[in-house]
């Protein structure tokens, strides 16, 4: 009975015992406590060393399943099963939470076990990203010059499209204020067309003038319509009024026809 | 951990007749003794009993209790022997522990709303096989699994707790880690079977 007792204690120590000289380092490094020179070894070591893989990735199996449990009975989910290195030699089944490592000591990692080829080939792949990203920020940096030339453009362009907008603001005015005294509107509209010729007669003094001038005519036309008297109407009743009030000054004068015969 | 007011200083104004001080250490740690004792007992009862008795114990030599070891490592060493006590009282009694915790156990266990029936018995499954490979791992490896993996503790607190070798709570969790997967894949492989 001892001797069977001696013999399955003995299995147990053979069991037990560590099938490589860097079980502790393995161990540390499971449980995130090595620093970062000891993980960089260690995980230069499982590139060659089959039986530490394999403990690693069987390990954290363990750990997930402890994980669960722990996480069911108590409420409290498993903060780190698996180191995130391990994700990459564990099984497909495990379904560990990687453990929170620095991206730096991750890409690190992620070095050490790929191959020679890969490694070239993320390096490539980060140049070519690196020329994208700066191909972008100069592209960025270009764009608001175009929009400050467009939005000058649309200022110019819609400076004449406010004259409907200004236009129907007057009229609201208009019939919002109390009505003026008919006699007054003939003035506004010989005041009003008055401008209007001036304006008209400006480009040709000043070339340089011309899209203001037109601009302003614009307006002016467009403020036409407002009135009651066409500005025909109202070049007549001008004409009218210069004509009773020449009428008035040739009943003053006296005619030279009339200052001829009374020398004659 | 890390807070405003040190445990030590906690126990210094329980030791100077604060009669509040004490409740203060009860409240930060009991969580994390339950943890303890649920991952070395495996019975929610048996561990809330130890609970008890581990802060009941603390209260009671705490004019004992030396600044040169950290009021946690007190703490943990405490209820570790706490749950080697009973333990030994339950060999003694003959209580198979292990076998009849089965479903009382499962029972009090939380289950997600969202799973469903079938995987919620799948996954107690699954972890009461867990359970029983941690219960019936060795005393001394059980320790230092429980407390680091149900209490999240280094390697040096861990040493510091039991007073051991930081290279033998290394090695020892090791080979509990060792043992533990060679249980739960022979557990596995007899269920695909």
């Amino acid at each position: 009975m001892k001797e069977k007792e001696t013999w399955k204690q003995r299995m147990t120590e053979i069991n037990d015992e560590p099938h490589c000289a860097r079980a502790e380092d393995l161990v540390s490094y499971l449980y995130g406590e090595a620093d970062e020179a000891a993980s960089e070894s260690f995980l230069a070591h499982t590139r060659h060393c089959a039986s530490c893989r394999m403990e690693l990735a069987a390990f954290g199996n363990v750990r997930a399943s402890i994980g669960e449990w722990r996480g069911q009975a108590l409420g409290v989910p498993a903060q780190a099963a698996v180191p995130a290195s391990n994700a990459l030699i564990a099984q497909p089944n495990s379904n560990a939470p990687a453990r929170a490592r620095s991206a730096l000591a991750a890409l690190r990692e992620f070095f050490a076990l790929s191959p020679a080829w890969m490694r070239a080939a993320t390096a490539a792949l980060g140049l070519v990203f690196c020329a994208l990203v700066a191909l972008a920020v100069a592209h960025y940096l270009e764009q608001p010059k175009i929009v400050t030339v467009e939005k000058s453009v649309q200022a110019q362009a819609s400076e004449p499209d406010l004259a409907p907008m200004t236009e129907e603001r007057l009229k609201a005015q208009s019939l919002n204020a109390p009505p003026k005294p008919e006699a007054a509107q003939p003035d506004v509209a010989i005041k009003t067309t008055a401008d209007a010729d001036k304006l008209e007669a400006l480009p040709k003094a000043n070339p340089g003038f011309k899209r203001s001038a037109a601009r302003q005519s614009n307006l002016a036309s467009n403020r036409k319509p407002r009135l009651s008297i066409s500005p025909q109407e109202s070049k007549e009743i001008a004409r009218d009024l210069r004509l009773t009030i020449a009428s008035n000054d040739e009943d003053d004068l006296p005619r030279l026809s009339d200052l001829m015969d009374e020398s004659n | 951990m890390e807070t405003a007011t040190s445990d030590e200083q906690i126990v210094e104004r329980a030791l100077s007749g604060d009669a509040e001080a004490f409740g203060e250490i009860v409240h930060r740690w009991e969580r994390r003794i339950f943890a303890l004792a649920y991952g070395m007992l495996g019975r929610e009862e048996d561990a809330r009993d130890a609970t008890q008795e581990t802060f009941l114990a603390a209260f009671r030599n705490l004019r004992g209790f030396r600044g040169d070891a950290k009021v946690s490592s007190w703490l943990h060493r405490i209820a570790v022997n706490q749950c080697i006590t009973r333990q030994r009282r339950a060999k003694v009694r003959g209580e198979t522990a292990l076998e009849d915790e089965t479903e009382a156990d499962g029972a009090s266990f939380s289950v997600p709303a969202h799973e469903s029936p079938a995987h919620a018995a799948e996954s107690r499954q699954t972890t009461d096989v867990v359970r029983r490979a941690v219960q019936s791992l060795p005393t001394e490896l059980r320790q230092v699994i429980v407390m680091k993996e149900f209490e999240e503790l280094t390697f040096q607190q861990i040493a510091e707790a039991l007073d051991l070798p930081l290279s033998t709570v290394k090695s020892r969790l090791y080979t509990a880690l060792r043992q533990l997967r060679m249980r739960l894949e022979k557990q596995h492989g007899a269920e695909v079977a």
